[in-house]
């Protein structure tokens, strides 16, 4: 194992001659976890796949610096949420074509319509407990390791989810009225 | 709890549904964006995004085809776009413009912008990554009828992961040149009056790409924070660079460009990055950072980072705020390098539109149908008192209500455009709403530039 020699946003730095995993295996790996985050997050499977594609050639640009972090998996997702919040920016000046296009979207398999409206009531949440919720639930992180990637106490995270739930349950409720 | 239970439960089974393996070919795609991006990294000057002209100012590529033509604000013309051709129309003449010289299927005209007495049209077919590269144009059409194609049909095939992530394509006017940029290009310039094309020594990087808040002032484009653009197309670069920041928001006062921003890649932790760039020097001040400054993100350095959700001159002071009630608002003026406080918006408004209107900014949250009805809530700024004052209605209570995107006074109203066509209309004197009146809806059109939907096949 290397030594952990510094550590950069709360994510220890190990040096290796050679990285842990190959940028295909972190690939293979942490797809499925960050196109839920992102899909959960930008509320589209196409727009997840562009925030996490851009995600990945960040990190295969730096992937010497990447490669021999100690979870490169961290490193990914918290750049990917920072790449959803720059997105929900970018999205408005967007918006006024998305909307003309609704009923011209290509029809594609997508999650159940509950799915789509637990999403939809996460993305009402506000900017901290939406990223925690997904990075949980879809992205399927830890309470730890959303602290990490977000740069939180772990304690923060653990609450932030308990009122999210709680905010959740009663938007889903209303909705089932 | 039972409740929480149950809503874990179904959070879970939500979550599980958005696993999905990666599609074929993604990950080649990711070599082939890497090896773009490395082509970059060699070229010595990596520098922010360029000026773009016109509110609302980035240019997102679409998902689909689909004819959208967003009016110029503060203008008369009107402008209509179909698959084919575009005409555009002001108090004294109508030119309409067939677009056969771009040689595209399935193109659409996604946006018109003005720069000077150009209108940029810009054309698009499916989504870039599917489409051939000339499929992504743009053309300037002059007040003559003529057109001058200034971006698309030649781009080289190699082009085209670029232009996977050519989300945002900036222009301005310097003299006559139209420059352009593409983020992971570097800038071009085209002469519409002579038709020369030059490369510029400046390059754009895929992350500032996405820098849409540039400025620009007479023959000067200033490139965020570290470079400028002279009429004569001189590169004028600043000896400090600085750090590229995140979730950007730029104003300009006339003479200087206040940059607020964030510096994800500082060694403590992102850090919030406000500064000034005067055109005239070519140099970047920083600025200092108030003392009740209070960022809101990460939480674990609350005075660091900051997620500012609109950015606005108000007189001659730069208002930046993050939209949240007890959170940062301020006014900083350039000239004395000094800020003070101001109130917080009421509400939350984040994901907020801010509308400046003669007297007064309104801020509207934006919201989505999929928020569900009533999301969508507003305040306005008195710009006399600096005291804010909440709508007392939602905007609208259509379940197929969009994101809002523009709004103009006219008389004692305000008419504001939803992305779906709809105008919500709200009294600025009471807060109350009403259907749009005809005059309104009228105005409106004229305002927006909107072609009946029947027209657009819509």
């Amino acid at each position: 194992m290397g030594q952990t020699l510094a550590v950069w946003q709360g994510v220890n730095i190990v040096y290796e001659a050679e990285p842990l995993l190959t940028f295909e295996q972190l690939y293979a790996q942490e797809y499925p976890g960050l196109i839920a985050v992102a899909w959960a997050l930008s509320g589209g499977r196409e727009d997840g796949e562009d925030l996490v594609h851009d995600t990945m050639v960040q990190a295969l640009t730096r992937w010497k610096h990447v490669g021999a972090l100690e979870r490169p998996g961290g490193w990914c997702h918290h750049v990917l949420v920072n790449r959803c919040r720059s997105w929900f920016r970018r999205r408005r000046t967007e918006a006024g074509f998305l909307a003309r296009q609704h009923g011209r979207v290509a029809s594609s398999p997508g999650p159940s319509e509950e799915a789509v409206i637990f999403w939809t009531a996460v993305r009402t949440l506000p900017i901290r407990q939406r990223s925690v919720v997904a990075l949980h639930y879809a992205g399927d992180l830890t309470a730890a390791e959303i602290a990490n990637v977000l740069e939180m106490p772990e304690g923060t995270v653990r609450s932030d989810l308990t009122r999210s739930r709680s905010v959740l349950a009663g938007l889903m409720a209303v909705r089932d009225v | 709890m039972s409740e929480d239970f149950d809503i874990d439960a179904l959070a879970r089974r939500a979550g599980a549904e958005l696993r999905v393996p990666p599609p074929d070919a993604a990950i080649a795609r990711v070599h082939h964006g890497q090896r773009m991006h490395s082509r970059q990294l060699t070229a010595a000057s990596v520098v922010a995004a360029v000026a773009f002209v016109g509110v609302g100012a980035g240019l997102l590529w679409p998902r689909s085809p689909s004819p959208l033509i967003t009016g110029d604000p503060g203008t008369t013309i009107d402008a209509v776009g179909s698959s084919t051709t575009a005409t555009l129309t002001s108090s004294t003449t109508t030119v309409t413009t067939p677009f056969s010289a771009l040689e595209t299927d399935s193109s659409d005209i996604v946006r018109v912008s003005r720069v000077g007495d150009w209108r940029v049209l810009n054309q698009r077919s499916w989504r870039a990554k599917d489409a051939p590269p000339e499929a992504v144009a743009m053309v300037v059409v002059k007040q003559t009828g003529e057109q001058v194609p200034v971006y698309g049909r030649d781009l080289p095939v190699d082009h085209r992961p670029i232009l996977v992530n050519a989300f945002a394509v900036g222009l301005s006017r310097a003299g006559s040149w139209l420059v352009l940029s593409v983020p992971g290009e570097k800038l071009r310039a085209v002469n519409v009056d002579t038709g020369e094309r030059r490369s510029l020594d400046v390059e754009v990087s895929d992350k500032s790409g996405f820098l849409i808040d540039s400025a620009w002032s007479n023959h000067t484009v200033v490139v965020t924070g570290s470079t400028r653009i002279d009429s004569e197309l001189n590169v004028i670069v600043a000896n400090d660079l600085g750090p590229e920041i995140s979730n950007p928001l730029a104003v300009w006062t006339g003479t200087e460009q206040v940059a607020f921003g964030i510096d994800n890649q500082a060694d403590a932790g992102p850090v919030f990055v406000p500064n000034v760039f005067t055109a005239a020097t070519g140099l970047r001040r920083t600025i200092p950072r108030p003392a009740w400054w209070k960022g809101t993100w990460p939480v674990s350095a609350p005075h660091q980072g900051g997620d500012m959700q609109f950015a606005t001159m108000l007189g001659t002071e730069a208002l930046l705020s993050d939209g949240l009630p007890g959170g940062f608002t301020g006014l900083f003026n350039p000239a004395t390098n000094t800020w003070r406080q101001v109130d917080s918006p009421p509400i939350p408004t984040n994901q907020a539109n801010a509308v400046d209107l003669a007297d007064a900014l309104v801020v509207i949250r934006s919201f989505t149908r999929q928020d569900g009805p009533g999301a969508g809530q507003a305040v306005q700024l008195d710009k006399a008192t600096l005291k804010w004052t909440q709508f007392p209605l939602a905007l609208s209570a259509s379940p197929d209500a969009g994101l809002l995107m523009q709004a103009r006074k006219f008389g004692g109203s305000w008419v504001i455009g939803q992305s779906d066509g709809a105008l919500a209309v709200v009294d600025s004197a009471t807060g109350t709403w009403h259907a749009p009146t005809t005059v309104e809806q009228s105005e409106w059109q004229r305002y927006e530039g909107e072609f009946p939907k029947s027209a657009l096949g819509l």
